[in-house]
């Protein structure tokens, strides 16, 4: 019994130190956007630079927002010479390929490309619509996403810089007042491209491509193997695959551009749990080779394992709880563990954060939403779900190992608007 | 009684809304009142003799006989703290304009003149050490004199040329050129512990994007027809051709060489003698522009960023520079 307590201590123990160095992490990422000055990504560069682009919009039966986004597209001030657009009909059932066609008509730097069979999924149609590239810069937006007229000239501005592989812009929800779920979601989008995202930018570590309103260098992505169809989280999987090679990711925090969050439960269950299945594919691929990184100093490569393993906390949480309800029956002294695990994991909780407390709140009052940091107390609801979500795509991802790989399916994230 | 109050309330205030010419007028009889702009006076030419202060005022400013004897006063609600001049405007010596002044055809400023923002439909020029203290721009060329500020931003459609010790924060127009003092080829030498490096001698990355460790000095004439990262200090020797974006960590200069891509450099950026630069450039402390040096084309405009900017002797660029800590200043 007494090696089963030790056993149960050292867990928590191990568990502690993970939490305190996430602690310590995103509030020191809070300390810096509060009192540093936010570092941009060349954006004086922006509209200056002569680099030709190719944006690729993965669509699967998205007649419902396919229009927009061209036609938001139609209203940038982006050199229309420079630029490609290719609308990706993924095997689409519903109008998407007539409305893409009856777009393509009027302007000519749309090409539709139509893929009527192969595998699912953004990944695999990526891969396919790759030999049609003719930009030197790729960006990716979702089909749901509306693009403001200056974004294309501001995500490829950074990329004037010979080093810079990808460039990630940030993500704002356009639906946020539509439910619970929106509005929470509105708050954890803040906290984390607001502060997390510029706060590693600022301190030079590695800001994550988020795979969508975000941009890759051609040339750096066929150096890197180009894209993997076999992992869901192909952007965390770009990410470090970069890294691997030297090329840098820029963040670029004015580079807004709207999107749909989910509005059910059940759809955010399904996206919280594909990203997390993929980021732990990523972590599990890349960790190895991530540390032995010649092109990152320590800080960066410190900073990198935290955010590859940021999906095993909550796992790691729970454990760490059913430890602690363990030691509390059968430990002969147990509150001493117990408070001590406690205390961490509410500070955790209240001056860390893990995409919820400290960073929404300092990102919506350096929005100038403060109205909105109200509903600050209701994203536990949301950091809880996330919990079990997660917890069980990790349980999923162990099982698939000890199987032996097999393959996981995608699930599309369900579209809300309504038709035009 | 409160009913009543409520009722007349907003006749009152109405009333009052209406008569407030009338009002004006009894409070401030005309020989006491403000000088107008007049309209048809403000479609001339106009010239500003020496000293004069071109002010806005509320109306109900008194205003003295010595005040009015030595500037121009108008009513703030009249112009909305903005003079518009249809014809040309020419300024002595010492005047002072504190509304914003848009001129609907060419303006020629005094010696030692002060301005809030000017807006020119022609071209304008400044004259010697005056200063704008937040924008200027003119629709044609902006000449600017010896020892002028020009604020936070200066723009022409067309050109902007720039005498000896003329500062600003944002300079942006097709051509920029600068008649500065020249003083020496480049204020720095050649990194002491730089090793020699030319095409070939070393190992290419991914796609032919050559990744230096170190220090490097790039021999002379060389020829690159690929991006260079240079994880140190950079010397890039006379006659080298680049065609792609150079970057280094540390410090960057380049002489009397031709680069077809954009300059980023982590410490300060020099770029010497006759260089020619058909990109945009970034230094994240000094950028230093030397004699002789063209940036970009009028087809292809650059953008030039760095803490300060330093521009000495003769010199081109088109597109914009801009300081985001310090000065943009032409060297005296």
């Amino acid at each position: 019994m007494s090696v089963f307590i030790l056993t149960l201590r050292i867990v928590l123990a191990v568990i502690v130190f993970v939490l305190m160095l996430y602690m310590i992490r995103h509030y020191l990422f809070a300390l810096v956007r509060l009192f540093l000055p936010a570092r941009e990504a060349y954006q004086e560069w922006a509209g200056y630079n002569h680099l030709t682009a190719t944006v690729l919009i993965p669509m699967h039966n998205e007649e419902r927002v396919c229009r927009g986004i061209l036609e938001a597209l139609a209203k940038s001030s982006f050199d229309f010479s420079r630029l490609q657009v290719i609308p990706i009909n993924d095997r689409s059932t519903d109008g998407t390929e007539r409305i893409l066609d009856e777009f393509a008509k009027d302007h000519p730097w749309c090409e539709p490309f139509h893929r009527r069979s192969g595998k699912g999924g953004k990944p695999a149609a990526l891969v396919d619509v790759t030999p049609r590239v003719r930009g030197e810069v790729i960006l990716i937006f979702d089909a749901d996403y509306t693009p403001g007229t200056g974004l294309l000239d501001a995500l490829v501005a950074p990329f004037g810089d010979p080093e810079i592989g990808a460039v990630m812009g940030r993500v704002v929800p356009q639906n946020g007042s539509v439910n619970l779920l929106t509005r929470i979601l509105d708050l954890e989008r803040a906290g984390g491209y607001q502060v997390n995202q510029q706060a590693r930018w600022n301190l030079r570590l590695v800001p994550q491509f988020g795979g969508t309103v975000g941009g890759v260098r051609r040339l750096a992505l066929e150096a890197a193997g180009g894209w993997d169809p076999n992992i869901l989280a192909e952007d965390t999987d770009l990410t470090f695959r970069l890294l691997a090679l030297g090329w840098k990711v820029a963040y670029v925090n004015r580079a807004e551009c709207y999107e749909e969050v989910v509005e059910t439960w059940e759809a955010r269950r399904k996206q919280v749990r594909r990203w997390a299945i993929g980021h732990m594919q990523a972590c599990l691929r890349h960790f190895r080779t991530l540390l032995r990184n010649p092109y990152l100093g320590h800080l960066e490569k410190f900073d990198s394992v935290l955010l590859l393993g940021i999906y095993f906390v909550p796992p790691l949480t729970l454990i760490g709880w059913a430890a602690s309800a363990l030691l509390l029956l059968l430990d002969p002294n147990p509150w001493i563990t117990h408070a001590l695990f406690l205390l961490v994991v509410l500070a955790f909780g209240t001056i860390g954060n893990f995409a919820t407390f400290y960073e929404i709140g300092l990102a919506v009052a350096l929005d100038g939403h403060s109205q909105r940091v109200r509903l600050l107390p209701l994203s536990l609801g949301g950091f809880i779900a996330s919990l079990l979500v997660v917890s069980e795509a990790c349980v999923r991802v162990i099982w698939n190992i000890l199987l032996g790989g097999k393959h996981i399916a995608w699930d599309k994230t369900p579209r809300f608007r309504k038709p035009s | 009684m409160i009913s009543i109050l409520l009722l007349t309330l907003p006749v009152l205030v109405l009333s009052l809304y209406v008569l407030r010419p009338a009002l004006r007028e009894w409070l401030f009889p005309s020989d006491q009142a403000p000088l107008r702009i007049d309209p048809a006076f403000s479609r001339n030419d106009f010239h500003f003799p020496d000293r004069f202060l071109l002010m806005a005022t509320p109306w109900w400013t008194k205003i003295s006989e010595e005040q009015r004897s030595a500037c121009l006063v108008f009513p703030e609600r009249y112009c909305e703290q903005k003079t518009v001049l249809a014809g040309q405007l020419e300024t002595g010596k010492g005047c002072c304009f504190e509304s914003e002044i848009w001129v609907k055809h060419t303006a020629i400023f005094g010696e030692r003149n002060r301005m809030r923002a000017v807006l020119s439909d022609g071209s304008m020029k400044i004259g010697p050490f005056s200063s704008v203290e937040r924008w200027v721009h003119a629709d044609k060329h902006l000449s600017v004199a010896t020892g002028c500020d020009l604020g936070v931003r200066a723009t022409a459609v067309e050109s902007i040329t720039l005498e000896p010790g003329c500062r600003g924060k944002l300079i942006s127009s097709s051509k920029i050129l600068w008649n500065g003092v020249f003083t020496h080829p480049l204020p720095v030498d050649p990194f002491p512990n730089a090793r020699s490096w030319g095409t070939g001698s070393d190992v290419i990355r991914h796609e032919g994007t050559a990744f230096l460790e170190g220090d490097v000095v790039l021999d002379a004439d060389t020829h690159l027809p690929f991006p260079l990262i240079v994880r140190g200090n950079l010397y890039i020797r006379e006659g080298a051709m680049i065609a792609g974006d150079v970057k280094a960590h540390g410090d960057l200069v380049v002489v009397h060489a031709a680069i077809l891509g954009n300059l980023t450099a982590g410490g300060r950026l020099y770029v010497g003698k006759e260089s020619n630069v058909q990109g945009c450039l970034r230094g994240d402390r000094l950028v230093w522009l030397g004699d002789r040096i063209v940036l970009g084309r009028p087809d292809r405009l650059v953008s030039v960023v760095g803490d300060r900017i330093e521009l000495e002797g003769h010199g081109c660029v088109h597109g914009r520079l801009k300081a985001l800590a310090g000065d943009i200043e032409v060297l005296m």
